[in-house]
């Protein structure tokens, strides 16, 4: 038990000591571009948009369009909460809480379709409550209807990002290893079998969606002050499509085919970003691909430490072969 | 949308609003109902709800644009440049959705059907993009497709595009019926959309059938355009993502699969769409309502109105 | 209704449309007994089961659990509280690990709340560690120790059978319903069904409800056997009085001449 515990320590807290040391000799001592520092702060918290992407349409196994409904309700609360009532840049996290928590409350109201209503129709409805958010925003004069919230306080930095992402992989972790997780994974496979091995179908859909939301409105507000702005546009057909190529791309049910999938698809738009609306064509196309060659994701269901498990395995059987030639023979 | 400026004359000013918003509710009811009918035709045949179809539509729309625009420039025959144009446009959007089925579906057929939805909401985009690049992102006007006449019912002058999209949506929905009813392959797509397996086992090739069921609902989607684009003229890019929508809502609201259903949900959507506007302080606010009454039908019964409703078997 | 009766059957009635599944069905079953359904095939026998593990809500009549009307309760709340069932097709989580299958199954008694996962809290660290002994403790009860690590879905047809009534006692169920435990298998293997189910009984101190076409398993262990025929109620009674019961025979034979 005790060595068990030790893995954990090293195995949890050395990479995020790794982490911060690269993140500030990259940002305090300048060893890369604002802009790629920039395109970093992208991928992380684009990360934590498909981590909770990957809590509804991965663990729960369910295809929801939500998530742009979410991403806009999350950046919308931030951004009119630093500007009416949390204006230091020390409340920062008061508003990334508040955009959050806004989401999660609907996205508890939209996990109540989701019980009854399944697959296709289900897919549908999210994609209907997706496009009922912006087209609210497009004609809500508070929130500069079509036009969008302008000068919001930059205060999104890259340890903020790199902070929350974290925060993401820790809960995401630990819901995934609670019975909350374990119950998402079965309804995956077999809900009325789930129901009668005692499962609560309703808090478990209720509980994903809950998480999903809260992460993917942390992920709105982070944006929005990262940017500055926010309009209704932005969070339409192609938020959409973004989400799921990313999802889709890393894998289903894994944290470490999120973070890899929010990773190439960023990476890529921005390598793509001189082709102009051409990107959506392959953004688009690629999707597709993947679909079709690449099923299951770049991760599948796997995650890192399955993988590392698995070599750790394949060496020890090299050893063992080596010291005991004979008994591997049977 | 809706909102546009009705050219009804008025004698007496209660029924002529009346029946100028009728000829509106049935006039978009009928292009809804098509539209619904077209995505629904897929999706109970290939069991595939295909999220690129509005794409189809908006590249039907920019094909009967140009189409129709090369035209008149020989000739001023309305009639004959709107038939033309379709059957050419329907030509262009068939070749679309067979390429689109048997590159992005086809491979996909035994896969998780999740990866079959995902796959058509990449090609949607594609389409859509790719419709973008090459037609430009600012709006066009479609020619006028039905000559430009007006016509007095009961002392009410209604312009003629009016009643010829409705008579042409009805025409279009009896031959479908006719078309699934009575014919040969009309039964073999029935037989495929309620059991593939035991259709194969009856001699019936459901490549085939699912091939011609893109091929139908492609030329649905066409004629669906050409009607839009004689109602409301302006058009852009995104054109198929607002009709798409609608007829989504539309089939799901009467249970998709069901040709009956997508007629009822497209009437219905009419019948919000005119009504809202006047109840409602804010006429974009229609998309709510539209939203509201498909989430309360669904929550009531999960398989839309006149969708079957399929018990779990334990 | 007498009062020794764990679950009963008052007048129950499932209609599908014009299907009469289940057509005025009345029984009682006492604790600890092993209970027979048997039937010749569409005779309401796996009906019974899904309205009594509540995925059915019945058309009238009521169905009581320990005199508690349990009729309109959710199955997950039915099954969490001491009526867990098996499937005829087996259902298992077929992705998931033998372990995780069973440790899915102990949700209605895990105590502890979403607080407790994010913060680890004790509490959450002793459950998980006492569901993961009971866990193995089942299996081991079970012989399937050594699969316990593997993918459901990749092991053979008889121990996915063992596995699916693991996964039910991991319910902690005071009743278990068996939907056919015993299709596909030979003489020999359900002699040694007979006597697992008998062990199960008699180590989980559980009432057994069993659906079967098998009669070697019925007439062997059963205590009491209900006998139905398309929905309705033919009789009830001990092995040997169905056994020459001549409705019986014509239901499963055919009308003698």
């Amino acid at each position: 038990m005790i060595s068990k515990k030790k893995n954990n320590l090293l195995g949890d807290v050395i990479p995020v000591i790794i982490i911060a040391v690269i993140l500030i000799s990259l940002k305090e001592f300048k060893l890369v571009s604002t802009s790629r520092l920039l395109i970093l702060q992208y991928i992380g918290l684009y990360s934590i948009f498909v981590l909770g992407i990957n809590m509804v349409n991965g663990y729960l196994g369910i295809f929801s369009l939500a998530h742009a409904g979410f991403m806009a309700s999350g950046a919308y609360a931030a951004a009119i909460s630093s500007r009416y009532f949390f204006k230091e840049s020390w409340m920062f996290p008061l508003i990334l809480l508040f955009g959050g928590f806004v989401a999660m409350v609907i996205g508890l109201i939209m996990s109540i379709p989701s019980f009854k209503a399944k697959g296709d129709y289900l897919a549908i409805i999210t994609l209907g409550f997706s496009l009922i958010v912006q087209s609210f925003l497009q004609n809500w004069r508070f929130v500069g209807a079509s036009k969008g919230i302008n000068n919001v306080a930059k205060f999104t930095n890259i340890y903020w990002v790199f902070g929350c992402l974290l925060f993401a992989i820790f809960i995401v972790r630990k819901f995934i290893n609670s019975k909350y997780g374990r119950s998402l994974k079965a309804i995956r496979e077999d809900q009325v079998a789930s129901e009668l091995v005692s499962v609560d179908v309703k808090r478990a859909k209720t509980m994903a969606f809950a998480v999903s939301a809260f992460l993917i409105g942390i992920a709105g507000a982070l944006l929005v002050h990262l940017l500055g702005y926010t309009s209704p546009s932005a969070y339409g057909y192609t938020n959409i499509v973004d989400g799921l190529v990313m999802v889709y791309l890393g894998g289903m049910g894994s944290i470490t085919g999120s973070i890899v999938g929010a990773t190439l698809w960023q990476i890529l738009i921005q390598t793509l970003k001189s082709l102009g609306t051409w990107r959506w064509v392959v953004g688009g196309g690629l999707l597709c691909m993947i679909m079709i060659f690449l099923n299951n994701g770049l991760f599948g269901n796997k995650e890192l430490s399955d993988a590392i498990r698995a070599i750790r395995y394949y060496f020890s059987r090299i050893i063992l072969k080596k010291n005991s030639p004979e008994e591997t023979r049977k | 949308m809706v909102g546009d400026i009705p050219y009804i004359i008025m004698k007496n000013k209660e029924t002529a609003l009346l029946l100028q918003q009728f000829v509106n509710f049935l006039q978009l009811g009928s292009i809804y109902a098509l539209a619904a009918i077209s995505f629904s035709m897929v999706y109970g045949i290939a069991g595939l709800v295909n999220f690129a179809h509005g794409s189809v539509f908006t590249i039907a729309m920019y094909l009967l644009f140009y189409v129709s625009t090369l035209l008149f420039k020989f000739t001023s025959a309305t009639w004959g440049v709107f038939v033309l144009s379709l059957m050419i446009a329907s030509l262009g959007t068939s070749i679309v959705a067979i390429l689109m089925e048997r590159i992005a579906y086809k491979p996909l057929r035994n896969a998780p059907p999740i990866s079959v939805v995902v796959s058509s909401v990449g090609v949607g985009m594609l389409l859509e993009y790719l419709a973008l690049n090459f037609a430009g992102s600012k709006a066009k006007r479609m020619p006028n497709l039905i000559p430009d006449v007006s016509i007095e019912i009961a002392g009410t002058t209604i312009p003629l595009f009016k009643i010829m999209i409705i008579v042409i949506a009805i025409i279009a929905m009896i031959i479908l019926s006719l078309l699934v009813r009575k014919t040969q392959l009309g039964v073999a797509m029935r037989a495929v959309s309620q059991d593939k397996t035991a259709a194969a086992f009856m001699g019936i090739d459901s490549n085939r059938v699912i091939t011609y069921s893109f091929i139908f609902g492609a030329v649905l989607a066409t004629i669906a355009a050409g009607l839009y684009g004689s109602a409301y003229a302006i058009f852009a890019y995104n054109v198929g993502d607002t009709i798409n929508w609608w007829s989504f809502i539309a089939a799901v609201l009467g249970g998709i699969g069901s040709i009956e259903g997508a007629v009822l949900g497209g009437f219905i959507l009419g019948a919000i769409n005119v009504i809202a506007p006047i109840v409602l302080p804010v006429s974009s606010y229609k998309d709510i309502v539209a939203f509201g009454v498909l989430i309360v039908v669904l929550l009531i019964k999960p398989t839309g109105l006149l969708g079957k409703s399929a018990a779990e078997k334990v | 209704m007498s009062n020794k009766a764990i679950v009963s059957f008052k007048n129950v009635c499932m209609y599908f449309g014009g299907v009469k599944a289940i057509d005025d069905i009345s029984f009682d079953v006492e604790k600890g007994q092993v209970f027979g359904i048997i039937g010749p095939n569409g005779a309401g026998k796996t009906t019974i089961f899904n309205v009594l593990s509540g995925i059915y809500k019945p058309t009238s009549g009521d169905i009581f659990f320990h005199d508690r009307r349990i009729n309109n309760l959710p199955p997950n709340y039915i099954t969490g509280n001491g009526i867990t069932r098996t499937f005829q097709n087996i259902r298992l989580f077929e992705g998931q690990t033998v372990l995780d299958n069973l440790k899915i199954a102990h949700y209605s008694h895990i105590r502890y709340g979403i607080m407790d996962v994010i913060f680890t809290s004790n509490r959450f660290k002793k459950e998980e560690k006492r569901i993961e002994e009971e866990s193995l403790a089942i299996l081991d009860f079970m012989n399937l120790t050594s699969s316990a690590e593997q993918k459901a879905g990749a092991l053979p047809y008889g121990a996915q059978r063992r596995i699916e009534i693991a996964r039910a006692l991991s319910c902690k169920p005071e009743v278990l319903l068996l939907d056919e435990p015993a299709a596909g298998m030979n003489p020999v293997e359900i002699d040694e069904l007979n006597q697992l189910i008998l062990k199960i009984r008699d180590h989980f101190n559980l009432t057994v409800l069993v659906v079967e076409h098998q009669m070697r398993l019925v007439m062997e262990i059963c205590n009491e056997i209900l006998v139905t025929n398309f929905g309705k109620k033919l009789t009830i009674g001990k092995p040997d009085e169905i056994k020459n019961n001549p409705q019986v025979l014509e239901a499963y034979l055919g009308k003698v001449k």
